[in-house]
């Protein structure tokens, strides 16, 4: 299963690269589609069946779609040249490995936020060290307990269930301002794109003569 | 629980790895369509450091905040590829070098 | 646990081989014998009036970004079904504030016109 795992996130980390040094727009969409589906397996990998759903359907599914429609629509054929041999991509490239490489010697080392405070639980929440419930296993020692989730919370069946009981119980207000949110995406939508000209400049006589040719060509 | 356990450090590089490629990807392309890819990128990789933080924390939180994301994501492109016909319209070349002013 | 979706895999798999299998035999089987008015692109059987690589309306993505807004909304809904005989009447109140005011911005849409094509 490790395996499995280890095969998505290098295919993930692949089609990004995709994603960023591809010449063609069209390119660097389809390679986010890739990236997007392969983390939607990771989610599932990790029990976490609801999100591995909602990725592939607002996604995979919709959010995609609107970037090929809007490619389509602007210019189906652009093509766009990353900055290469540019002071900023040489920053980049140092930015990339130097964080990869600090979150990843963090991680290997169970590395603590605050080490000093780990004793007062109550005013040090971020003294709380990453890798000791690992380690231990020992729930009462750390303060997210406080919080009673029930032991394998994510393990558990019904992972939709338990998100639901999360988003309509404890987190009631930011759902209701999602909806909020969403009203605000479709009315500055409709607002943004009323009357707009950017339609398909028909052009009667190249349509002739691009029919003529192809049917001539045919004969 | 021993499956997450011992990939987590790598859940996390490839999130820190996803992300970051992503803030290159804005600092070196043109096309803002593409700038506005990496940062579906961007959230992306947030998105899994948070699910890896949840299975490996053991709890619920993680995903709840990653589903908010991904629907604040959705608003998100529907409003900034709103902006982008409408800058397309105004007969803008779409170059972000050329777009550096509100108001043309 | 994973391996519940085995079988889920295996249909992924049958999908794929028969995708990609069934051109492929009868590109190797069929006979060939092209015509120009065979490699025409296909267009229910007309002869195409215009070049596919030109620009598309901007209804196309009125019309997706709508279907975004309230593809969310429906995601929201599936979750609480779950759960909506646990909640009782708080469930739908609260559900119900939320539909309303999405369904604010479909009143402002379709009166706006964007639900119209052209």
């Amino acid at each position: 299963m490790n395996v499995l795992l280890a095969v998505i996130l290098i295919l993930a980390a692949i089609s990004a690269l995709g994603v960023v040094f591809s010449s063609k727009t069209i390119y660097s969409a389809l390679s986010l589609v890739l990236t997007v589906a392969l983390l939607a397996a990771v989610f599932l990998v990790l029990n976490a069946q609801f999100l591995f759903v909602v990725q592939l359907i607002v996604y995979a599914g919709a959010v995609m779609v609107l970037f090929v429609f809007i490619i389509a629509l602007l210019d189906p054929t652009a093509e766009d040249r990353p900055r290469l041999f540019d002071p900023r991509l040489i920053l980049g490239v140092l930015a990339v490995a130097g964080l990869c490489t600090a979150v990843f010697i963090a991680a290997r080392n169970d590395v603590t936020y605050d080490t000093a405070c780990t004793t007062q639980a109550v005013t040090c929440m971020h003294g709380y060290t990453v890798g000791s419930l690992a380690a231990t296993g020992d729930l009462s020692a750390d303060p997210f307990h406080t919080f009673g989730f029930p032991e394998n919370a994510v393990d558990r069946a019904g992972n939709v269930q338990t998100l639901a009981n999360q988003i309509f119980h404890t987190y009631v207000l930011p759902f209701e301002i999602t909806s909020l949110l969403l009203l605000v995406a479709a009315v500055g939508a409709v607002y943004l794109t009323r009357r707009v000209a950017v339609g398909p400049r028909r052009d009667p006589q190249a349509e002739e003569r691009w029919r003529d040719e192809l049917v001539e060509g045919g004969e | 629980m021993t499956l997450s356990q011992s990939m987590f450090p790598w859940i996390l590089l490839t999130a820190a790895f996803l992300f970051t490629l992503g803030a290159l990807g804005v600092l070196i392309r043109r096309n803002p369509l593409v700038v506005f890819m990496c940062i579906e990128l961007m959230l992306n990789a947030v998105n899994l450091a948070l699910v890896g933080y949840s299975s490996y924390l053991n709890s619920e939180e993680g995903q709840v905040f990653a589903f908010m994301v991904i629907v604040v994501a959705a608003a998100e492109v529907v409003v900034g590829l709103g902006l982008l016909t409408r800058v397309f319209s105004i007969g803008r070349e779409l170059d972000v070098d050329d777009l550096d002013e509100m108001k043309q | 646990m994973l391996s519940d979706y085995a079988p889920i895999l295996v249909f992924l798999g049958i999908c794929i081989l028969f995708g990609a299998g069934v051109p492929l035999l009868s590109s190797v089987l069929g006979p060939r014998r092209p015509s120009p008015e065979k490699e025409l692109p296909y267009e229910s059987g007309i002869v195409p009036s215009i070049s596919a690589r030109r620009r598309f309306s901007v209804s196309f993505y009125v019309t997706a970004m709508l279907f975004i807004v309230f593809d969310v909304e429906s995601i929201f809904l599936f979750p609480w079904a779950t759960i909506v005989r646990q909640l009782r009447v708080f469930g739908v109140v609260e559900m119900g504030v939320f539909i309303l005011v999405l369904l604010l911005g479909l009143v402002y849409i379709w009166a706006k016109g964007a639900l119209r094509w052209d």
